[in-house]
């Protein structure tokens, strides 16, 4: 199999990319109507599986799963999930046989096994759908010419997707059909019934292609989402350290630091983020910012290079060949690292003082939210995707920080952002070295502490217009106000 | 900061202390001195401010002159709060997996406070709680859960129980069991909050009346004179009057002579655990039903049968206001004919909204609110804050409101738009008398208007509805 992007010309490589539309409510009305008494064939119930199975059968739709054989000769979780909440469970010949549309939700991985071996089973004119579009833009598979291909892409946990729906709301959600593979014309039709199936139709839907949605989902997770995340807990740890603070306190703040700093992002953005410090250490996370971007700004490029030709899937799926060795290894690493290994104390940290003490990673997730953004729309991808893909999810990592470390963050997560994490993880840490030998503990764990708060006006003004009129932040607020919008309508 | 307990004494308490607990919620100045092994009944109105004052005590908020001495390392604590935090954590932690048979198991949550093991088990035992070690804890039911907090607090050897309304979720023979074991506890001390006046405990030794924000009373309870502030607090519960308006409703029209639910052969097992089992039962309109059973029995999931929130309504014979469930249907085409409050849903509304807000989404049966309401819906809004006498502060976030407001908004919620099925599982717990008043009056006016048929789960004897004639109970 061949790259599928690699296989276009440039013109539709450009016309992907730039595909993307925030769809309005009205083009959901006629809700899951197109799939009614359709039969729906689930394969995995793992975090997607189960929770948008559930979503589908609650809106009325017709679930079933299909599992591997082992899967259910051994009553494995996958197993239980579906059948303790009372679905029909049948093995690939039993079940895909009898599918009008097929969910293929099990580990992106596994993806080209599973096609080969349920796509001979599938029915004539039937559909399959995925929930991320690397096995058909990455792998360059190849589906049968009757079948529709689409994908719905909700952009939060499995749980997340549950629970929202169950509030009577929903998850955004990316949707996208397959040139391809639309024979009948009948994809998108499909495609927005399915994503109404899930909620995701009243939190928002943007209309992507698959090689928009694979393409800004991988840079987002490997650079800002994950990676960013990962290398600075590990710098600003060790900084910590060297500078002799109590280790239980460092592996505290940074554990805890991202997703208090990160809450604040949510709701108002870089700016807002920056607003919560005090002016001189706004105007001292601005410079830290500042110069992490022109250092990292070459890596992002690179990233983002390899994601467009192929390189990164390229080396993962030699890894996947051989058995896994790089990702075990880092992964091993990773779980041997000062930070890892640090248990937080039990210490109070009040909600501020993780911003008057953590200047630098204020500063880090600046940079990194911006530069992977920047980096993407300068690539051909729409600020919406960008968006989606790098300010959005932030928190949400964060989070699974904040649970367990690094650890709950890189077994959350798909084994390609794991994959793509540890590979910037390794050229950034090095990168980083130098600026941080400068560095003390005023931005990074005690403070500025200073008295006089006082600033040049001038200055904080430059500040502050940088911040505000990055293209991050109009865009935000524009996606920001609809999810408000939609969310607390009264 | 507070101060460790008073060295030479060993008490908690306060002494002239003046708390900000909240932007807009000031309290003191305290005097109040709990010596070791007393036993207080902290007691006061829905919303009078116990729970803010014990939380004053373990040092939450700003103290802005006095003393605080309280040590939590001696305490133990049993609350909705810690409940719901708890479940909440549970939830994230086994993210996509089954709740029925993931999760951490009883046994570790039981074993939290490092507890003696021959206490905790002999506690587990009068609770009856043997046989749910291996579960996983999020399996449980709401009581069930309760009584594994009650466990492990009295089987720990913290010197300090507080019983945040210890009440909540038990059925009526669960709490006796309760008050007898509280009836042994000698040497340490016991915090009970309650709204309930009606009942004093016997082994209660002192207590502390909560009014609006202040201690008006705490002392010995012998020789103490509560009656008349007692009398007060009645009278000034009286809200009698009108059940507000409907709105107009765009719903399909139920056939009158079909029945609202009609269940056949039900079968639910989790696991090993039959809960059901070749259960009928018809539920035709107008036709109102008390259901009784102890905890465990059954009783939730039954009527998760009826609301669609158990999957298993998908794998049994079914058919709710016409539709057989499980043939294309959705659930929301379900929920829009009934209304619900149990303390599932309660803990389920962890939306921050307003008061107000709260009320709107008893029309789309939603958590927090997603859509516009009409004009007609917000005037009936309005006319059920009057009548709970909250429209004052319709503006304020619900999840900043004590739990028994909270409870009777939930109950306003789900009787907002008068629908064909109102399920109440438990309405009143929480509830302090002139609000259970209110309630039963509520339920009394509602039927009254035969539009809706009323299900109704009660433990206690003293909330009984006369219109309801028929019962089930279950074993
Ligand atoms: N997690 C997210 O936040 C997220 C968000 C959006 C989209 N997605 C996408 O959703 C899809 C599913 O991801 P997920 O996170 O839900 O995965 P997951 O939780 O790991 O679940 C995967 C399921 O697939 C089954 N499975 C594993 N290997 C298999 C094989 N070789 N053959 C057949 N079945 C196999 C597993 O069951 P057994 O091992 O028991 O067979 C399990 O039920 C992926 O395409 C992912 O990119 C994920």
């Amino acid at each position: 199999m061949a790259n599928y992007f690699n296989s276009l010309s440039l013109r539709e490589q450009l016309a992907q990319l730039g595909t993307c539309e925030f769809m309005s409510a009205a083009e959901f009305e006629t809700g899951v109507d197109y799939l009614k008494g359709k039969q729906l064939v689930i394969i995995g119930c793992g975090s997607q599986g189960l929770n948008q199975g559930l979503n589908l059968r609650d809106s009325g739709l017709n679930v079933a799963y299909t599992l591997r054989a082992s899967a259910i000769a051994e009553k494995r979780q996958s197993f239980l999930n579906a059948e303790g909440n009372g679905f029909q469970v049948g093995t690939y010949e039993e079940m895909i046989p009898g599918a009008d549309l097929v969910l293929n939700l099990t580990p992106d991985k596994q993806h080209s096994s599973v096609i080969a071996e349920i796509e001979p089973l599938m029915k004539e004119n039937a559909c399959l759908a995925y929930s991320h579009g690397f096995n058909i833009v990455e792998e360059g598979q190849k589906i049968r010419e009757d079948l529709t291909v689409i994908m719905v892409a909700p952009k939060c946990p499995g749980t997340e997707v549950r629970e929202e729906y169950k509030r009577g709301f929903g998850v955004p959600t990316l949707i996208a059909v397959h040139a391809d593979n639309d024979p009948r014309g009948e994809g998108l039709a499909i495609a927005k019934a399915y994503a109404a199936g899930t909620g995701g139709h009243r939190a928002g839907v943007l209309m992507s292609s698959f090689v928009a949605e694979v393409k800004s989902d991988l840079m987002g997770e490997q650079t800002i989402l994950c990676g960013m995340l990962q290398t600075g807990s590990l710098l600003c740890f060790d900084k910590m350290i060297e500078k002799g603070l109590e280790p239980g306190y460092a592996s505290k703040l940074v554990q805890y630091g991202w997703e208090t700093i990160t809450e604040a992002l949510k709701h108002g953005g870089i700016t807002n983020m920056m607003d919560r410090l005090s002016n001189p250490a706004k105007i001292k996370a601005f410079e830290l910012s500042e110069a992490m971007k022109q250092l990292m700004r070459p890596l992002y490029e690179k990233h983002m290079d390899d994601i467009m030709t192929g390189a990164f899937s390229g080396g993962m799926m030699s890894d996947w060949a051989d058995d896994d060795a790089k990702l075990l290894a880092w992964r091993a690493e990773t779980g041997e690292t000062g930070f890892e290994r640090t248990e937080g104390s039990s210490d109070e940290i009040a909600e501020q003082t993780f911003f008057d003490q953590g200047i630098l990673m204020v500063a880090m997730v600046k940079a990194g939210v911006e530069l992977a953004f920047e980096t993407m729309t300068a690539a051909g991808i729409k600020a919406e995707s960008a968006y989606y893909e790098s300010l959005h999810e932030v928190p949400l990592i964060a989070n699974t920080i904040a649970r367990k470390k690094l650890y709950e963050m890189n077994s959350t997560i798909s084994d390609t952002a794991e994959y793509g994490c540890y590979l910037y993880n390794h050229a950034c840490l090095p990168l980083l070295q130098p600026f941080m030998a400068d560095l003390d503990t005023d931005v990074i764990g005690r403070g500025l502490g200073l008295n006089d708060q006082g600033v040049d006006n001038q200055t904080l003004i430059a500040v502050n217009q940088e911040i505000r009129s990055h293209p991050v932040e109009a865009i935000g607020q524009t996606l920001r106000g609809y999810m408000t919008a939609m969310k607390a309508i009264v | 900061m507070v101060s460790a307990v008073s060295e030479v004494t060993g008490a908690i308490g306060f002494r002239d202390a003046r708390v900000l607990l909240r932007q807009d919620l000031m309290l003191g100045p305290l005097n109040w001195l709990i010596e070791p092994n007393q036993k207080w009944l902290i007691v006061g109105r829905n919303g009078a401010g116990k729970s803010a004052l014990v939380a004053a005590l373990q040092g939450e908020g700003e103290r802005i002159s006095g003393d605080i001495w309280y040590n939590d390392d001696e305490a133990a604590v049993v609350s909705t709060e810690i409940q719901k935090t708890l479940l909440e954590e549970e939830r994230i932690r086994c993210e996509g997996q089954d709740e029925r048979i993931s999760g951490t198991p009883v046994s570790a949550v039981l074993r939290a406070l490092s507890p003696d093991e021959a206490e905790l088990s002999r506690f587990v035992q009068r609770l009856g709680l043997s046989g749910r070690e291996t579960q996983p804890f999020r399996s449980l039911s709401t009581g069930e859960t309760r009584k594994v907090l009650l466990a492990r607090a009295l089987a720990s050897n913290r010197s300090l129980l507080i019983l945040d309304e210890p009440a909540s979720g038990l059925d009526a023979e669960s709490l006796e069991r309760l008050h007898q074991i509280l009836e042994d506890v000698k040497d340490r001390t016991v915090l009970l909050l309650s709204n309930d006046w009606s009942r004093l405990p016997s082994w209660i030794d002192h207590v502390a009346l909560v009014d609006a924000g202040e201690l008006v009373f705490c002392g010995p309870l012998a020789g103490a004179d509560i009656e008349p502030w007692l009398a007060q607090m009645m009278a000034l519960s009286d809200r009698a009057g009108h059940l507000p308006e409907a709105a107009a409703s765009d719903l399909p029209a139920l056939d009158d002579d079909a029945p609202l639910v009609d269940m056949r052969q039900i079968h639910v097992a989790y696991g090993d655990r039959v809960v059901l089992t070749q259960f009928d039962w018809r539920i035709e309109s107008g036709q109102h039903w008390q259901v009784t059973g102890a905890n465990g029995s059954g009783k939730t999931t039954l009527l998760e049968l009826i609301t669609g929130d158990s999957p298993h309504c998908y794998t049994n014979d079914l058919t709710v206001f016409g539709y057989k469930r499980g043939t294309g249907e959705s659930i929301w085409q379900i929920k829009q004919y009934i209304g619900l409050v149990s303390s599932a849903l309660h803990m389920a509304y962890r939306v921050s909204s307003s008061l107000e807000n709260v009320l709107v989404s008893g029309f789309f049966d939603s958590i927090g609110v997603y859509q516009k309401p009409s004009e007609a819906q917000r005037q009936i809004v309005g006319a059920w804050l009057q009548r709970l006498g909250l429209d004052a502060v319709r503006q304020q976030p619900f999840n900043q409101q004590s739990y028994g407001n909270q409870r009777l908004l939930l109950i306003a919620r789900a009787m907002i738009k008068q629908p064909a099925l109102l399920i109440l599982d438990e309405p009143c717990l929480g509830l302090d008398a002139p609000n259970r008043a209110l309630v039963l009056a509520l339920i009394e006016q509602l039927i009254a208007r035969a539009q809706t048929t009323v299900i109704y789960v009660s433990h206690d004897a003293r909330d009984r509805v006369d219109s309801i004639s028929n019962t089930l109970a279950l074993s």
